[in-house]
């Protein structure tokens, strides 16, 4: 970035031409950077952040013509008054306005309503020549350098993060990358966000045949969202990152933590980590219990009995993690076999607990009014 | 079709497009039921206030970081609505630590009781099934909605479902906080977009680059139909002395816009000319 921006500065000096008309423009430009008093934004993250220092005039040496892709309009020979107090390509003096941002917005005046949205992006606020050069640039949209070695230039922990990634997250190296979900100006959605992170999720889990970066095949989460109306509280809330890290992770399908892949897994809380995040683990480690959960036969607690073994059940042989058809999103059917066949689990609710039909075991029921003394269970395995 | 059927038929229709509600099941519609439990502070406490128009229940257990990132920005919402008859009460397990939950309250910052829920019997009568869960109850101690801690927006969110408790927010308030509208980009809108090139216009109008502002409103006038493009083209043909060349162009600009202000003040001021 600082190379980039360097070689930049290096070009720009070369190139006689514009030398003049440069730095007039660009010392009004500084000046009228750092007149605007420093906002003090807080930056709240859970990745190290920096505020970068403001761009020195040199930073704004227009691209020379030759490299230059992007052309601000107003940057025409006879026209520095657009901007400047002069309209003198050698002399064009300081800025019309007391601030760079007032003078963009004088124009840019659609920006100007997204500068009044609840979120502000400190650089935006501070100066428009954080991310932007005001006469021509190698980048669309002007800006100084790619867009997300601009972000990655204040979010230096995120970046690291990102870099250290053990799976990746095709959003961020795809399509408009860091701003495919977030707003680098300002937005009505915390974190810069464009909209809920479900919304920006399903936007583009909505195809068949998507493979994560470990090959496999993912599933279409709009049609399954669509097509199963019992959504985990999570999604219901459009908090996908409530159990996904979006920029990238060491886990399985970007969890934010532990939890088993597979259908059997010896019990340890360290594989279910991620739902331990919200649900107690007591709904599992405690045999008996008459409040924890209602999978219990009398106080004899099912959710016990089926994972807190040596290859228990996993939550995802019985429960979809993101939608099914019945309460508590108990699955339709467990997965049996490499071809993919599902076994149907017909689990059907009654007004005190449940039957599960033969599937995994033979046919059994469960209530939650019976007591100990006559646990039809317990009775059995005695 | 008989209309009893149709009526059993919409009813499930209606019923199929409704949620079922996550957090705490026991949505019955009848108020819940007060009880007294020991508090972190000292003595006991009964949960609920008769006088309170709403009640925030804060469901935690400590140790889980969304616990703790919960009771942080809960902290900020309670001061946010400080003075409202508000009863907020966090309510943790008789089984967790003492010294452990008054960490985690200092920690956070939170001003509302913490009571200790005894064998988690409220929880359970709440049917909740995981932490944190935030309950909202209105005046008569009815469930109206419940919460768990989402990353984005959460304080706004229980702030705005307070308020609608309160009768201080709208439905449409608390839509736009549980679905905040998208927040584009700028430039995605092209009407928006065209009239920078519209100011620029009249930019190069006031330094009389006529040429150049002919040009701007040309190309805003290529990305979408904006009257103002046409106003200002009126004008500088008007300031050129070609009233011909501007009444068109304000004709234009008032087929798009009527009230058009600058195209109906160069109407009047080339009326004769």
């Amino acid at each position: 970035m600082q190379t980039l921006r360097s070689r930049r500065v290096e070009e720009g000096r070369s190139s006689r031409g514009n030398a003049r008309l440069v730095m007039g423009c660009l010392t009004a430009l500084a000046v009228g950077s750092l007149a605007l008093p420093q906002q003090a934004l807080a930056i709240q993250t859970r990745y190290e952040t920096v505020k970068a220092p403001l761009r020195a005039a040199k930073d704004m040496a227009p691209v020379p013509a030759a490299q230059s892709k992007h052309t601000h309009a107003p940057f025409q020979p006879g026209r520095c008054g657009i901007c400047h107090v002069k309209n003198d390509d050698k002399n064009p003096g300081g800025l019309r306005h007391a601030s760079v941002n007032e003078e963009c917005l004088e124009c840019h005046e659609d920006t100007r309503e997204v500068m009044s949205r609840t979120y502000k992006h400190y650089p935006s606020v501070v100066s428009c020549n954080y991310c932007h050069n005001p006469h021509n640039s190698v980048e669309p949209g002007l800006l100084l350098a790619k867009a997300e070695e601009l972000c990655w230039e204040c979010h230096k922990g995120l970046h690291k993060a990102v870099a250290t990634a053990k799976v990746k997250h095709d959003a961020l190296t795809e399509g408009k990358r860091c701003s495919n979900c977030h707003n680098p100006h300002a937005s009505k959605v915390d974190r810069m966000l464009i909209s809920l992170p479900f919304d920006l999720c399903v936007n583009c889990h909505s195809k068949d045949g998507m493979v994560s970066s470990d090959g496999k095949a993912m599933p279409n989460s709009k049609l399954w969202l669509g097509q199963n109306k019992v959504w985990h509280a999570p999604v219901q809330a459009k908090d996908c990152s409530a159990c996904h890290r979006t920029h990238g992770g060491d886990n399985y399908r970007l969890l934010v933590n532990g939890y088993p892949a597979a259908f059997y897994k010896d019990y340890d809380p360290k594989n279910y980590a991620l739902c331990y995040g919200c649900h107690s683990e007591r709904v599992v480690s405690e045999p008996e219990t008459t409040t924890l959960t209602g999978f219990r036969d009398g106080s004899r607690n099912l959710h016990y009995t089926h994972v807190h073994r040596d290859r228990g059940r996993s939550c995802r042989a019985c429960h979809e993690v993101h939608a099914a058809k019945q309460e508590r999103r108990v699955r339709d059917g467990v997965p049996f076999g490499s071809k993919g066949w599902i076994l149907p689990i017909n689990f059907t609710k009654t007004s005190t607990g449940g039957t599960c039909a033969r599937t995994c075991h033979d046919t059994r029921s469960y209530s939650r009014t019976l007591t100990k003394a006559v646990d039809a269970h317990a009775a059995a395995e005695k | 079709m008989r209309p009893s059927m149709r009526t059993i038929l919409l009813v499930f229709a209606t019923l199929a497009f409704l949620r079922p509600f996550a957090y705490a099941v026991a949505m019955t519609g009848a108020p819940i039921k007060d009880a007294e439990m020991k508090t972190l502070a000292g003595p006991s406490e009964k949960v609920l206030r008769a006088k309170a128009k709403a009640t925030v229940l804060v469901f935690f257990r400590t140790g889980q970081d969304r616990s703790v990132s919960a009771l942080k920005e809960l902290a900020k919402c309670e001061k946010d609505l400080a003075g409202k008859p508000v009863r907020w009460v966090a309510l943790v397990s008789s089984v967790e630590d003492t010294e452990a939950v008054k960490a985690e309250v200092k920690e956070s910052g939170i001003a509302m009781p913490v009571l200790f829920d005894e064998q988690d019997a409220y929880y359970q009568q709440l049917e909740i099934r995981q932490h944190p869960a935030i309950v909202f109850l209105d005046a008569q101690w009815r469930v109206v909605a419940a919460e768990g801690f989402r990353q984005i927006d959460f304080c706004d969110v229980v702030k705005t479902r307070v308020r609608f408790v309160l009768g201080e927010a709208t439905q449409a308030e608390l839509d736009a906080a549980l679905n905040p509208p998208v927040s584009a980009l700028p430039g995605q809108d092209p009407m928006k977009k065209a009239m920078r090139d519209v100011n620029m216009a009249r930019r190069l109008l006031d330094m009389a680059v006529y040429d150049g502002a002919i040009q701007a409103c040309q190309k805003a006038l290529a990305i979408a139909p904006v009257a103002e493009a046409f106003a200002v083209m009126g004008d500088v043909y008007q300031k050129q002395g070609n009233c011909a060349e501007a009444r068109k162009a304000y004709v234009s600009a008032l087929k798009i816009k009527a009230d058009e202000p600058h195209a109906l003040d160069g109407q009047k001021a080339c009326a004769g000319k």
